[in-house]
């Protein structure tokens, strides 16, 4: 039985495959057309898929799409008749793209997939491809428990908006995923913090990580207005948003005159300069979120009476909120889908339609399902060999030890590494298989890391990829988190206590606060991924030699990738981003190459 | 030739721009010809479109217990 999900048309577009209940291949489209968050038609992402699979378009039991078109398009529907006159100009442009293609998606998607079949479309329905669809949130829900290592859990899923649904509370147990609640838009969350994420100048659905980065700079002086003047907030986490403070149903930008009256002026302009007053912004808006998101977990235990949680939708790649929810202690285990945002629809649906519409088993071991989300292309070492040769690079072909023996001095003599290896992660973050990597003792290099490699704010923090059973000596983190989805505090013992007086804001950026201060945040959170052999066996085993080397189970992890493009997928985007920055050293398998500098 | 092809390609642009505009026209008479007064309408009889108030009491959430298993739910767009 072959399923493929498909998540596309609002952003993060991306397709996954699973054969007889198990996920083989999952990958987003912005990966191979290089549009950061591509929202079209995840073409070639399926071609991987089937590629990968060695199956045919007319192979797959069923295609399924992550939401339902007409239930998205009643809700723009009712959101126009509500808000009429305003709205023509958001009305033009959202009938111009549903009348012209949403609307017919499964003509869209039969048309998609009979040219990938290499098919005329009307050859291609006489297959019969079995089209279906599932609800956004329950696509969500899906992604959190169905691969999840649990056999039974509550599941909270918190996004801007799917259909209706703007949030929703479910039960899953053994095959089985039921909906318990739902919180209905425009009462939202994501578009709270997105709302926020446009007027501190970051860019809507994509800049919402640099608020949760900003916010240890500031005060909450604002936590206050926004829970007394922006909603209402439930004991049960539900709450309901006063609209007039907000412009994103109907309007052209997330926030309205109030909102800026209120918070005492206009949006910032992107890349301007970053006041105390941003900061304190972001640090409220975070604040409330944390707020929210504990009590919705709570609401979600006392509905469910389970142990375990898993969480799903774009507001769970907010790994403080989820770190909050586990010190709570509520629940003993917290499980939170890699690619919890849009693109993880893909996975969901497939799932959905595995368990629910064919009836399909689910066994639990004590991993997840998601084989450390490494489920995208890779490349074999004779490949890259070749495309070295053909184009005159220099490189030097190691044996693994001696490769992981030089990376690991180097890291340690403070160079900046890319690593390109194995499978390409799915999901926002890389996890080692396609990532920067530095040594995370050196004061320097969160500075040199964002200016020199990845070009980006300097405030914006580095994680720390940390051996699994080495991670309680660092971090107070009482579970693993594999996908770096779970901001832990760094332990007090590691904190250094003597801080220059007097500094605030960006000021602080340059303090020494741990032995590992190139990953402690201002706040001492780190944002921490566990590394099992299991899971990723050579990053695993890189950590290994680096503790030998430097003492320190422990690197700085970054993707590989410079500012405003998606991470690199393939080792040709390696090489050239390699060459592009100022990284001293690229491993591309078990091939090293050196960056010649002229002597100065 | 070349003048052809020109005049070729300035005939598809034309004809895109007045393409883009009826349906805009189109769309500007549907939105305050019958999405307006609709709008208007039912508002006045007391329909809420989309409940916008903030001051609701008890709690947000809305009760769900639909039967997941239920296969035409996938087959339906809605």
């Amino acid at each position: 039985m072959n399923i493929l999900g498909i998540s596309a048309f609002y952003h993060d577009s991306a397709a996954a495959l699973i054969r007889n209940g198990r996920l083989v291949a999952a990958v987003q489209e912005e990966r191979f057309t290089r549009r950061k968050h591509d929202e079209r038609f995840p073409e070639r992402s399926i071609r991987f898929c089937l590629q990968k699979t060695g199956l045919q378009p007319g192979d797959l039991d069923a295609i399924v799409f992550y939401e339902k078109p007409l239930l998205k398009f009643e809700r723009l529907l009712h959101t126009y008749l509500a808000c009429a006159p305003r709205g023509f100009s958001s009305f033009r442009k959202a009938m111009q793209a549903w009348l012209g293609k949403k609307l017919f998606l499964k003509d869209d998607i039969t048309r998609e997939m009979a040219r990938i079949a290499g098919m005329k479309v009307r050859r291609y329905r006489k297959t019969n491809p079995r089209i279906l669809f599932t609800e956004h949130h329950e696509s969500h829900a899906a992604s959190a428990f169905f691969p999840s290592p649990f056999e039974s859990a509550a599941v909270l899923t918190m996004d801007g908006v799917g259909e209706w649904a703007t949030a929703s509370i479910a039960h899953g147990s053994g095959n089985r995923l039921k909906i318990l609640r739902e919180l209905p838009f425009p009462h939202s969350l994501g578009l709270l913090y997105t709302a926020f994420t446009y007027y501190l100048g970051f860019r809507v659905n994509s800049g919402e990580y640099k608020v949760m980065g900003l916010a240890p700079y500031g005060e909450p002086r604002y936590a206050d207005t926004i829970l007394d003047r922006l909603m209402t907030l439930h004991e049960d986490g539900s709450f309901r948003l006063n609209i007039e403070y907000f412009d994103y149903l109907v309007g052209s930008t997330m926030t309205s005159r109030k909102f800026h009256d209120l918070f005492g002026g206009p949006p910032r302009m992107p890349e301007s300069e970053l006041t105390q007053r941003h900061m304190d912004i972001a640090r409220s808006i975070q604040l409330v979120t944390e707020e929210i998101m504990l009590k919705m977990a709570r609401e979600a235990h006392r509905l469910t009476g389970e142990k375990s949680l898993c969480l799903a939708g774009g507001v769970a790649l907010n790994c403080v909120g989820n770190g909050r929810i586990l010190k709570e202690g509520l629940f003993q285990n917290l499980w939170v889908q890699p690619a919890a945002g849009d693109a993880g629809g893909a996975v969901g649906a497939a799932y959905a339609a595995w368990h629910h519409y064919f009836d399909g088993e689910r066994t639990v071991s004590g991993d997840d399902h998601m084989q450390g989300s490494l489920l995208g292309p890779s490349y074999g070492d004779d490949e890259i060999e070749s495309f070295l040769k053909q184009n005159g690079i220099p490189y030097q072909k190691l044996a693994e030890e001696e490769l992981l023996t030089a990376v690991s001095q180097a890291l340690f003599g403070g160079s900046v590494v890319g690593w390109f290896q194995g499978a390409m992660e799915f999901g926002p973050r890389a996890l080692g298989n396609r990532s920067i990597l530095a040594n995370p003792c050196l004061a320097e290099t969160q500075s040199v890391l964002n200016l020199k490699i990845k070009f980006r704010e300097s405030f914006r923090p580095f994680a720390p990829a940390v051996l699994e059973e080495k991670a309680p000596e660092f971090f107070d983190l009482p579970v693993a988190s594999p996908y770096m989805l779970l901001a832990a505090p760094v332990l007090e013992k590691r904190r250094n206590g003597s801080h220059p007086h007097g500094l605030s804001g960006l000021e602080r950026l340059h303090e020494k606060r741990s032995d590992i201060p190139a990953v402690t945040h201002l706040d001492y959170s780190a944002r921490v991924q566990t590394v099992n052999p299991r899971q990723n066996r050579r990053f695993y085993d890189l950590l290994e030699n680096f503790r030998d080397v430097s003492g320190y189970p422990v690197l700085v992890n970054t993707s590989f990738n410079v500012r405003g493009e998606p991470i690199v997928r393939s080792y040709e985007e390696a090489y050239q981003c390699f060459c592009k920055t100022e990284m001293d050293l690229l491993v591309l398998g078990n091939l090293l190459l050196r960056k010649e500098r002229p002597e100065a | 030739m070349k003048r052809l092809r020109a005049f070729l390609v300035l005939w598809k642009k034309m004809g895109q721009k007045a393409g883009e505009a009826f349906s805009a026209a189109v769309l500007f008479l549907a939105y305050f010809l019958c999405v307006c007064p609709w709008a208007f309408v039912t508002r006045l009889a007391g329909k809420k479109w989309i409940d916008f108030s903030p001051l609701h009491p008890g709690s947000g959430w809305l009760e769900k217990g639909d039967d997941m298993r239920e296969k035409t739910r996938y087959e339906r767009l809605f």
